[in-house]
């Protein structure tokens, strides 16, 4: 779990590198697409991570702030 | 090891399979121990839900309502309602054994007559393990105080989705100048903010999917 979140992040940081030096729009695409990657899974793995670990009566109010932010 | 872990798509397969089988068979095991097991298996109560047959305990306080102590909702196969039937039988004396076996018969015939699509084999509903599961985690945990680490570790889950979904949708800000600079088209503008969200769209179950096979048994904050 904890690689994929770090995955993830690796692939969100690289696709953003990739899109910011970009000369043309077919490498800004192409790193946008990386981005996307990783925000998925970024997202994804945020919301699986606090159903895991939170029980589920106070699950709502933690759901709250990642979902506020979003 | 490496090669347990790695993305063979036989051994994803197989994973799922498994997956698949260890809910279907741990299913009828609980449904199956709460029959054989229980010190009254007259007093369990079935009656359908919407989902499909529940089997639970029944309530004394309130013998008109539904059982809700240690409720079993769960989606049993015909072979394993049979056995509860014979169970019963076998449990109860004389006429009253024929009685109750007719009526089983019937309840049985109407259940495969109505509730075909409810008592499939593949029937893992989510909603169903969550209720199989709540009583559970309510009664392990009763009070959650999350850690300092907990919240810390939270905090930065809150950060990287605030730039995970700024991402999205700040890209519109921006994109005349980018679009001047790179001396694109309209279509490769529109692209570069859709590539986005289709890449993380097509990636959100994949990514789901891969942390069921590492599995989240680690214990990452505790």
């Amino acid at each position: 779990m904890i690689q994929l979140v770090l995955a993830s992040a690796l692939f969100f940081a690289v696709g953003s590198i990739v899109a910011a030096v970009a000369n043309n729009f077919t490498m800004m695409i192409i790193g946008r697409s990386i981005q996307g990657i990783g925000g998925g899974g970024i997202l994804t793995l945020g919301e699986i991570l606090v159903t895991d670990l939170v029980p589920l009566s106070v699950r709502g109010g933690m759901f709250s702030s990642p979902n506020q932010v979003s | 090891m490496v090669a347990e872990r790695g993305l063979h798509p036989l051994t994803l397969g197989y994973r799922c399979f498994f997956f698949l089988r260890c809910l279907i068979i741990r299913r009828d095991l609980e449904v199956e121990v709460l029959v054989n097991h229980h010190p009254h298996p007259l007093l369990l109560s079935i009656h359908r839900t919407t989902t499909g047959i529940c089997i639970s305990d029944f309530d004394f306080s309130n013998p008109s309502g539904p059982a809700l102590s240690r409720t079993s909702s769960s989606t049993p196969r015909l072979s394993t309602l049979a056995s509860i039937s014979k169970h019963i039988v076998q449990q109860t004396l004389g006429h009253t054994a024929t009685m109750v076996d007719s009526n089983l018969d019937e309840a049985l015939t109407a259940e495969k007559t109505i509730e075909i699509p409810a008592s499939s084999d593949n029937a893992t509903l989510p909603g169903d393990k969550e209720s199989i599961d709540m009583p559970s985690l309510e009664a392990a945990t009763p009070a959650f105080k999350p850690s300092r680490g907990f919240l810390l570790a939270f905090t930065s889950i809150c950060i990287i989705t605030l730039a995970a979904a700024l991402d999205a949708t700040s890209l519109s800000i921006a994109l005349p100048i980018i679009t001047e600079k790179l001396k694109g088209t309209a279509i490769e503008a529109f692209w570069s903010g859709t590539s986005f969200l289709l890449t993380s769209a097509v990636f959100q179950p994949v990514i789901a999917g891969l942390s069921h096979v590492f599995g989240r048994k680690q214990v990452l904050l505790s």
